[in-house]
């Protein structure tokens, strides 16, 4: 997080323990050993002046109080995981390609065997083809390692491939969260039903995408009541008086709008490009 | 419709640096980037070229717009071929052919105004000051962005980048070209900003009689703005038809892999292994033969020695493999 910005409230308990606003020391104890991130963009994010490897050496020895002499298997056993080539783990970045800077991200992150990934796009700079091997490499690992994985993403399609349960936000706030299935298929907020909207399918006809008219509010000033409310089609008076609660359903799905209860209505008069015309 | 551009046999070999052994060989080893291109496109038209990085898509647009001389092979805009054009028939060639960028976040100069950056392309052409504010407005309208006034005075830091990429194709429509060549326009853009840009565009070619060429590697998004798809492997074509035929009906196995690899944005999806392996060959020594048979599901022994000619496999439909029936 920036310097300037801090903590306001709440609470973040990770493995039983309070991290929100919790001191460097120890915040250290806990980043790479047992919550590890990787970086948007991680094609850019490694040192061009460091060989492939030794980002993650300076991880095994300064965090992992692993001995120099045994770095070099860990290395390649990492690389090897991650599907690259151990072989060439005294590459520079530039030698790589982008896919394989990727996984080198990943096999960072991996290194002293996290409980926890958060991967920020992992992989939204890359080619369709490398992006697929790239998720099915994230898929494999996060089985194999008995890994839990937060994916941050703008990507629909990357959320219903690799993901199991989705949280949809929207100005700093959840909007809706539940299984990816029920969310993707049966979205009860009007902002998920847009965003849905918005994707192109290729396994579909070519039909209209439909955007979500304007923009993003002014975080400084955003707008009393339900945040997205100017943009909803469906929105109501009250909609921009009362901020709508995130209510939890049997099966787990939550959604925080108003016109929840309407939601079978909405989805169908959602169909209509026409209902998003600005 | 006339034709437009004709892109005849086009190569673009990048030299790099020489081993000691390659120098006593006397090797001249080079990355070939485009190597034997060829396509038409007519007034009107809107292409896409699809591929992987390094297959050469981006240099194929440069090369039509004269950023870059080819090694060999030419180009033809309105049957005047772009090499020898020089000093005033050059600046006319510039205003008729326009660049949309990638990234609107770095395609504007963040010290100059809306304005400054949208007057600048018709100082470059000489255009008479009393007409800027008209066209600016003209133009903007074209780009659907509203409140002119309140854009203009504004630096590039105050807008969103919705915003921006209409600015920034304002900034290649202000002078009325007859064509654009947009590289991958929306893929630094959020999802519902995406669908309106490509909406746009999509309408600005209804609307006027601008043709296009728009480079990117994901299919879902061509597909909304272009009628006709080029998809490129290590410097060739490997498939040309109209996109529809190529979405539902991929001949060239590298084009089903690539649709293989699209994502789509749905739970229910049955996806099987990816039907290809490995990586992008390294273009300083492209595989023999057919460039793709190394990756290829189906290669068979001829693959590797025989380099297939794209030929027609069905009208406005053409293929590049040994294995695809030909019409």
């Amino acid at each position: 997080m920036s310097r300037s910005a801090r903590v306001a409230g709440g609470s973040i308990r990770f493995e039983g323990k309070e991290i929100a606003g919790a001191p460097p020391s120890v915040m250290q104890e806990i980043l790479w050993r047992r919550m590890a991130f990787v970086p948007q963009s991680a094609m850019n994010a490694l040192d061009p002046v460091y060989r492939g490897g030794k980002p993650i050496e300076e991880v095994l020895v300064h965090r992992g109080n692993y001995r120099r002499e045994d770095v070099p298997k860990r290395i390649a056993e990492l690389l090897e995981m991650v599907g690259r080539n151990p072989k060439r783990q005294n590459d520079y970045p530039h030698q790589f390609s982008g896919g394989m800077r990727q996984r080198v991200g990943i096999a960072l992150a991996l290194a002293l065997n996290p409980a926890l990934m958060i991967a920020d796009e992992p992989v939204t700079a890359l080619d369709v083809i490398v992006q697929r091997q790239v998720l099915d490499t994230l898929k494999d690992l996060q089985r194999r390692l008995n890994l839990s994985v937060i994916i941050v993403t703008h990507d629909i399609s990357v959320v219903a491939y690799v993901c199991d349960r989705v949280v949809v936000m929207y100005a700093g706030e959840v909007v809706e969260s539940g299984k990816v299935k029920d969310v993707l298929e049966q979205p009860v907020h009007p902002y998920t039903m847009g965003l849905t909207n918005a994707f192109p399918d290729l396994g579909r006809a070519a039909g209209t995408l439909v955007p979500i008219a304007g923009s993003p509010p002014d975080l400084r000033d955003p707008p009393p009541g339900c945040r997205i409310a100017p943009r909803c089609p469906f929105a109501e008076p009250r909609c921009a008086q009362t901020s709508p609660p995130l209510v939890t359903d049997e099966k787990g799905h939550a959604a925080a709008c108003l016109r929840a209860n309407e939601a079978p209505m909405l989805r169908e008069q959602a169909r209509d490009p026409a209902r998003w015309a600005a | 419709m006339g034709r437009l551009i004709t892109v005849d046999d086009l190569k673009k070999h990048y030299p790099v640096s020489r081993s000691l052994k390659e120098m006593v060989n006397g090797e001249r080893p080079a990355v070939r980037a485009l190597d034997g291109v060829s396509f038409e496109l007519e007034e009107r038209e809107s292409i896409g070229l699809l591929g992987e990085s390094g297959c050469g898509k981006t240099t194929t647009g440069r090369l039509i717009l004269k950023l870059e001389e080819p090694t060999s092979g030419s180009v033809t805009v309105d049957g005047q071929p772009i090499a020898r054009l020089k000093g005033k028939a050059l600046k006319e060639f510039r205003k008729q052919a326009q660049l949309v960028f990638q990234n609107p976040f770095d395609a504007l100069n963040p010290r100059l105004t809306m304005e400054q950056s949208l007057s600048e392309p018709l100082i470059n052409a000489g255009a008479p000051k009393a007409e800027f504010s008209d066209r600016i407005a003209a133009v903007m309208k074209q780009a659907r962005l509203p409140r002119i006034k309140e854009v203009l005075p504004k630096y590039p830091h105050q807008l969103s980048g919705g915003q921006l990429q209409r600015i920034v194709l304002a900034r290649a429509l202000i002078l009325g070209p007859r064509f654009i060549v947009a590289d991958e326009p929306v893929s630094m853009l959020d999802v519902s900003v995406r669908a309106d840009i490509l909406n746009l565009m999509r309408d600005i070619q209804r609307e006027s009689s601008l043709s296009a060429i728009y480079i990117s590697h994901d299919l879902a998004l061509v597909r909304y703005v272009a009628k006709r798809t080029l998809v490129m492997y290590l410097g060739r074509i490997v498939e040309d038809g109209p996109t529809e035929e190529i979405v539902l009906r991929p001949q060239h196995p590298y084009t089903k892999a690539l649709i293989a690899a699209v994502p789509v944005p749905r739970v229910d999806q049955d996806r099987g292994p990816l039907p290809i392996k490995g990586n992008v060959p390294d273009a300083r020594r492209p595989p023999s033969g057919c460039r793709f048979h190394d990756r290829c599901p189906i290669a068979i022994a001829r693959c590797s020695v025989e380099d297939p000619a794209l030929l027609p496999s069905a009208p406005g439909h053409r293929v590049a493999c040994h294995l695809v029936a030909k019409a």
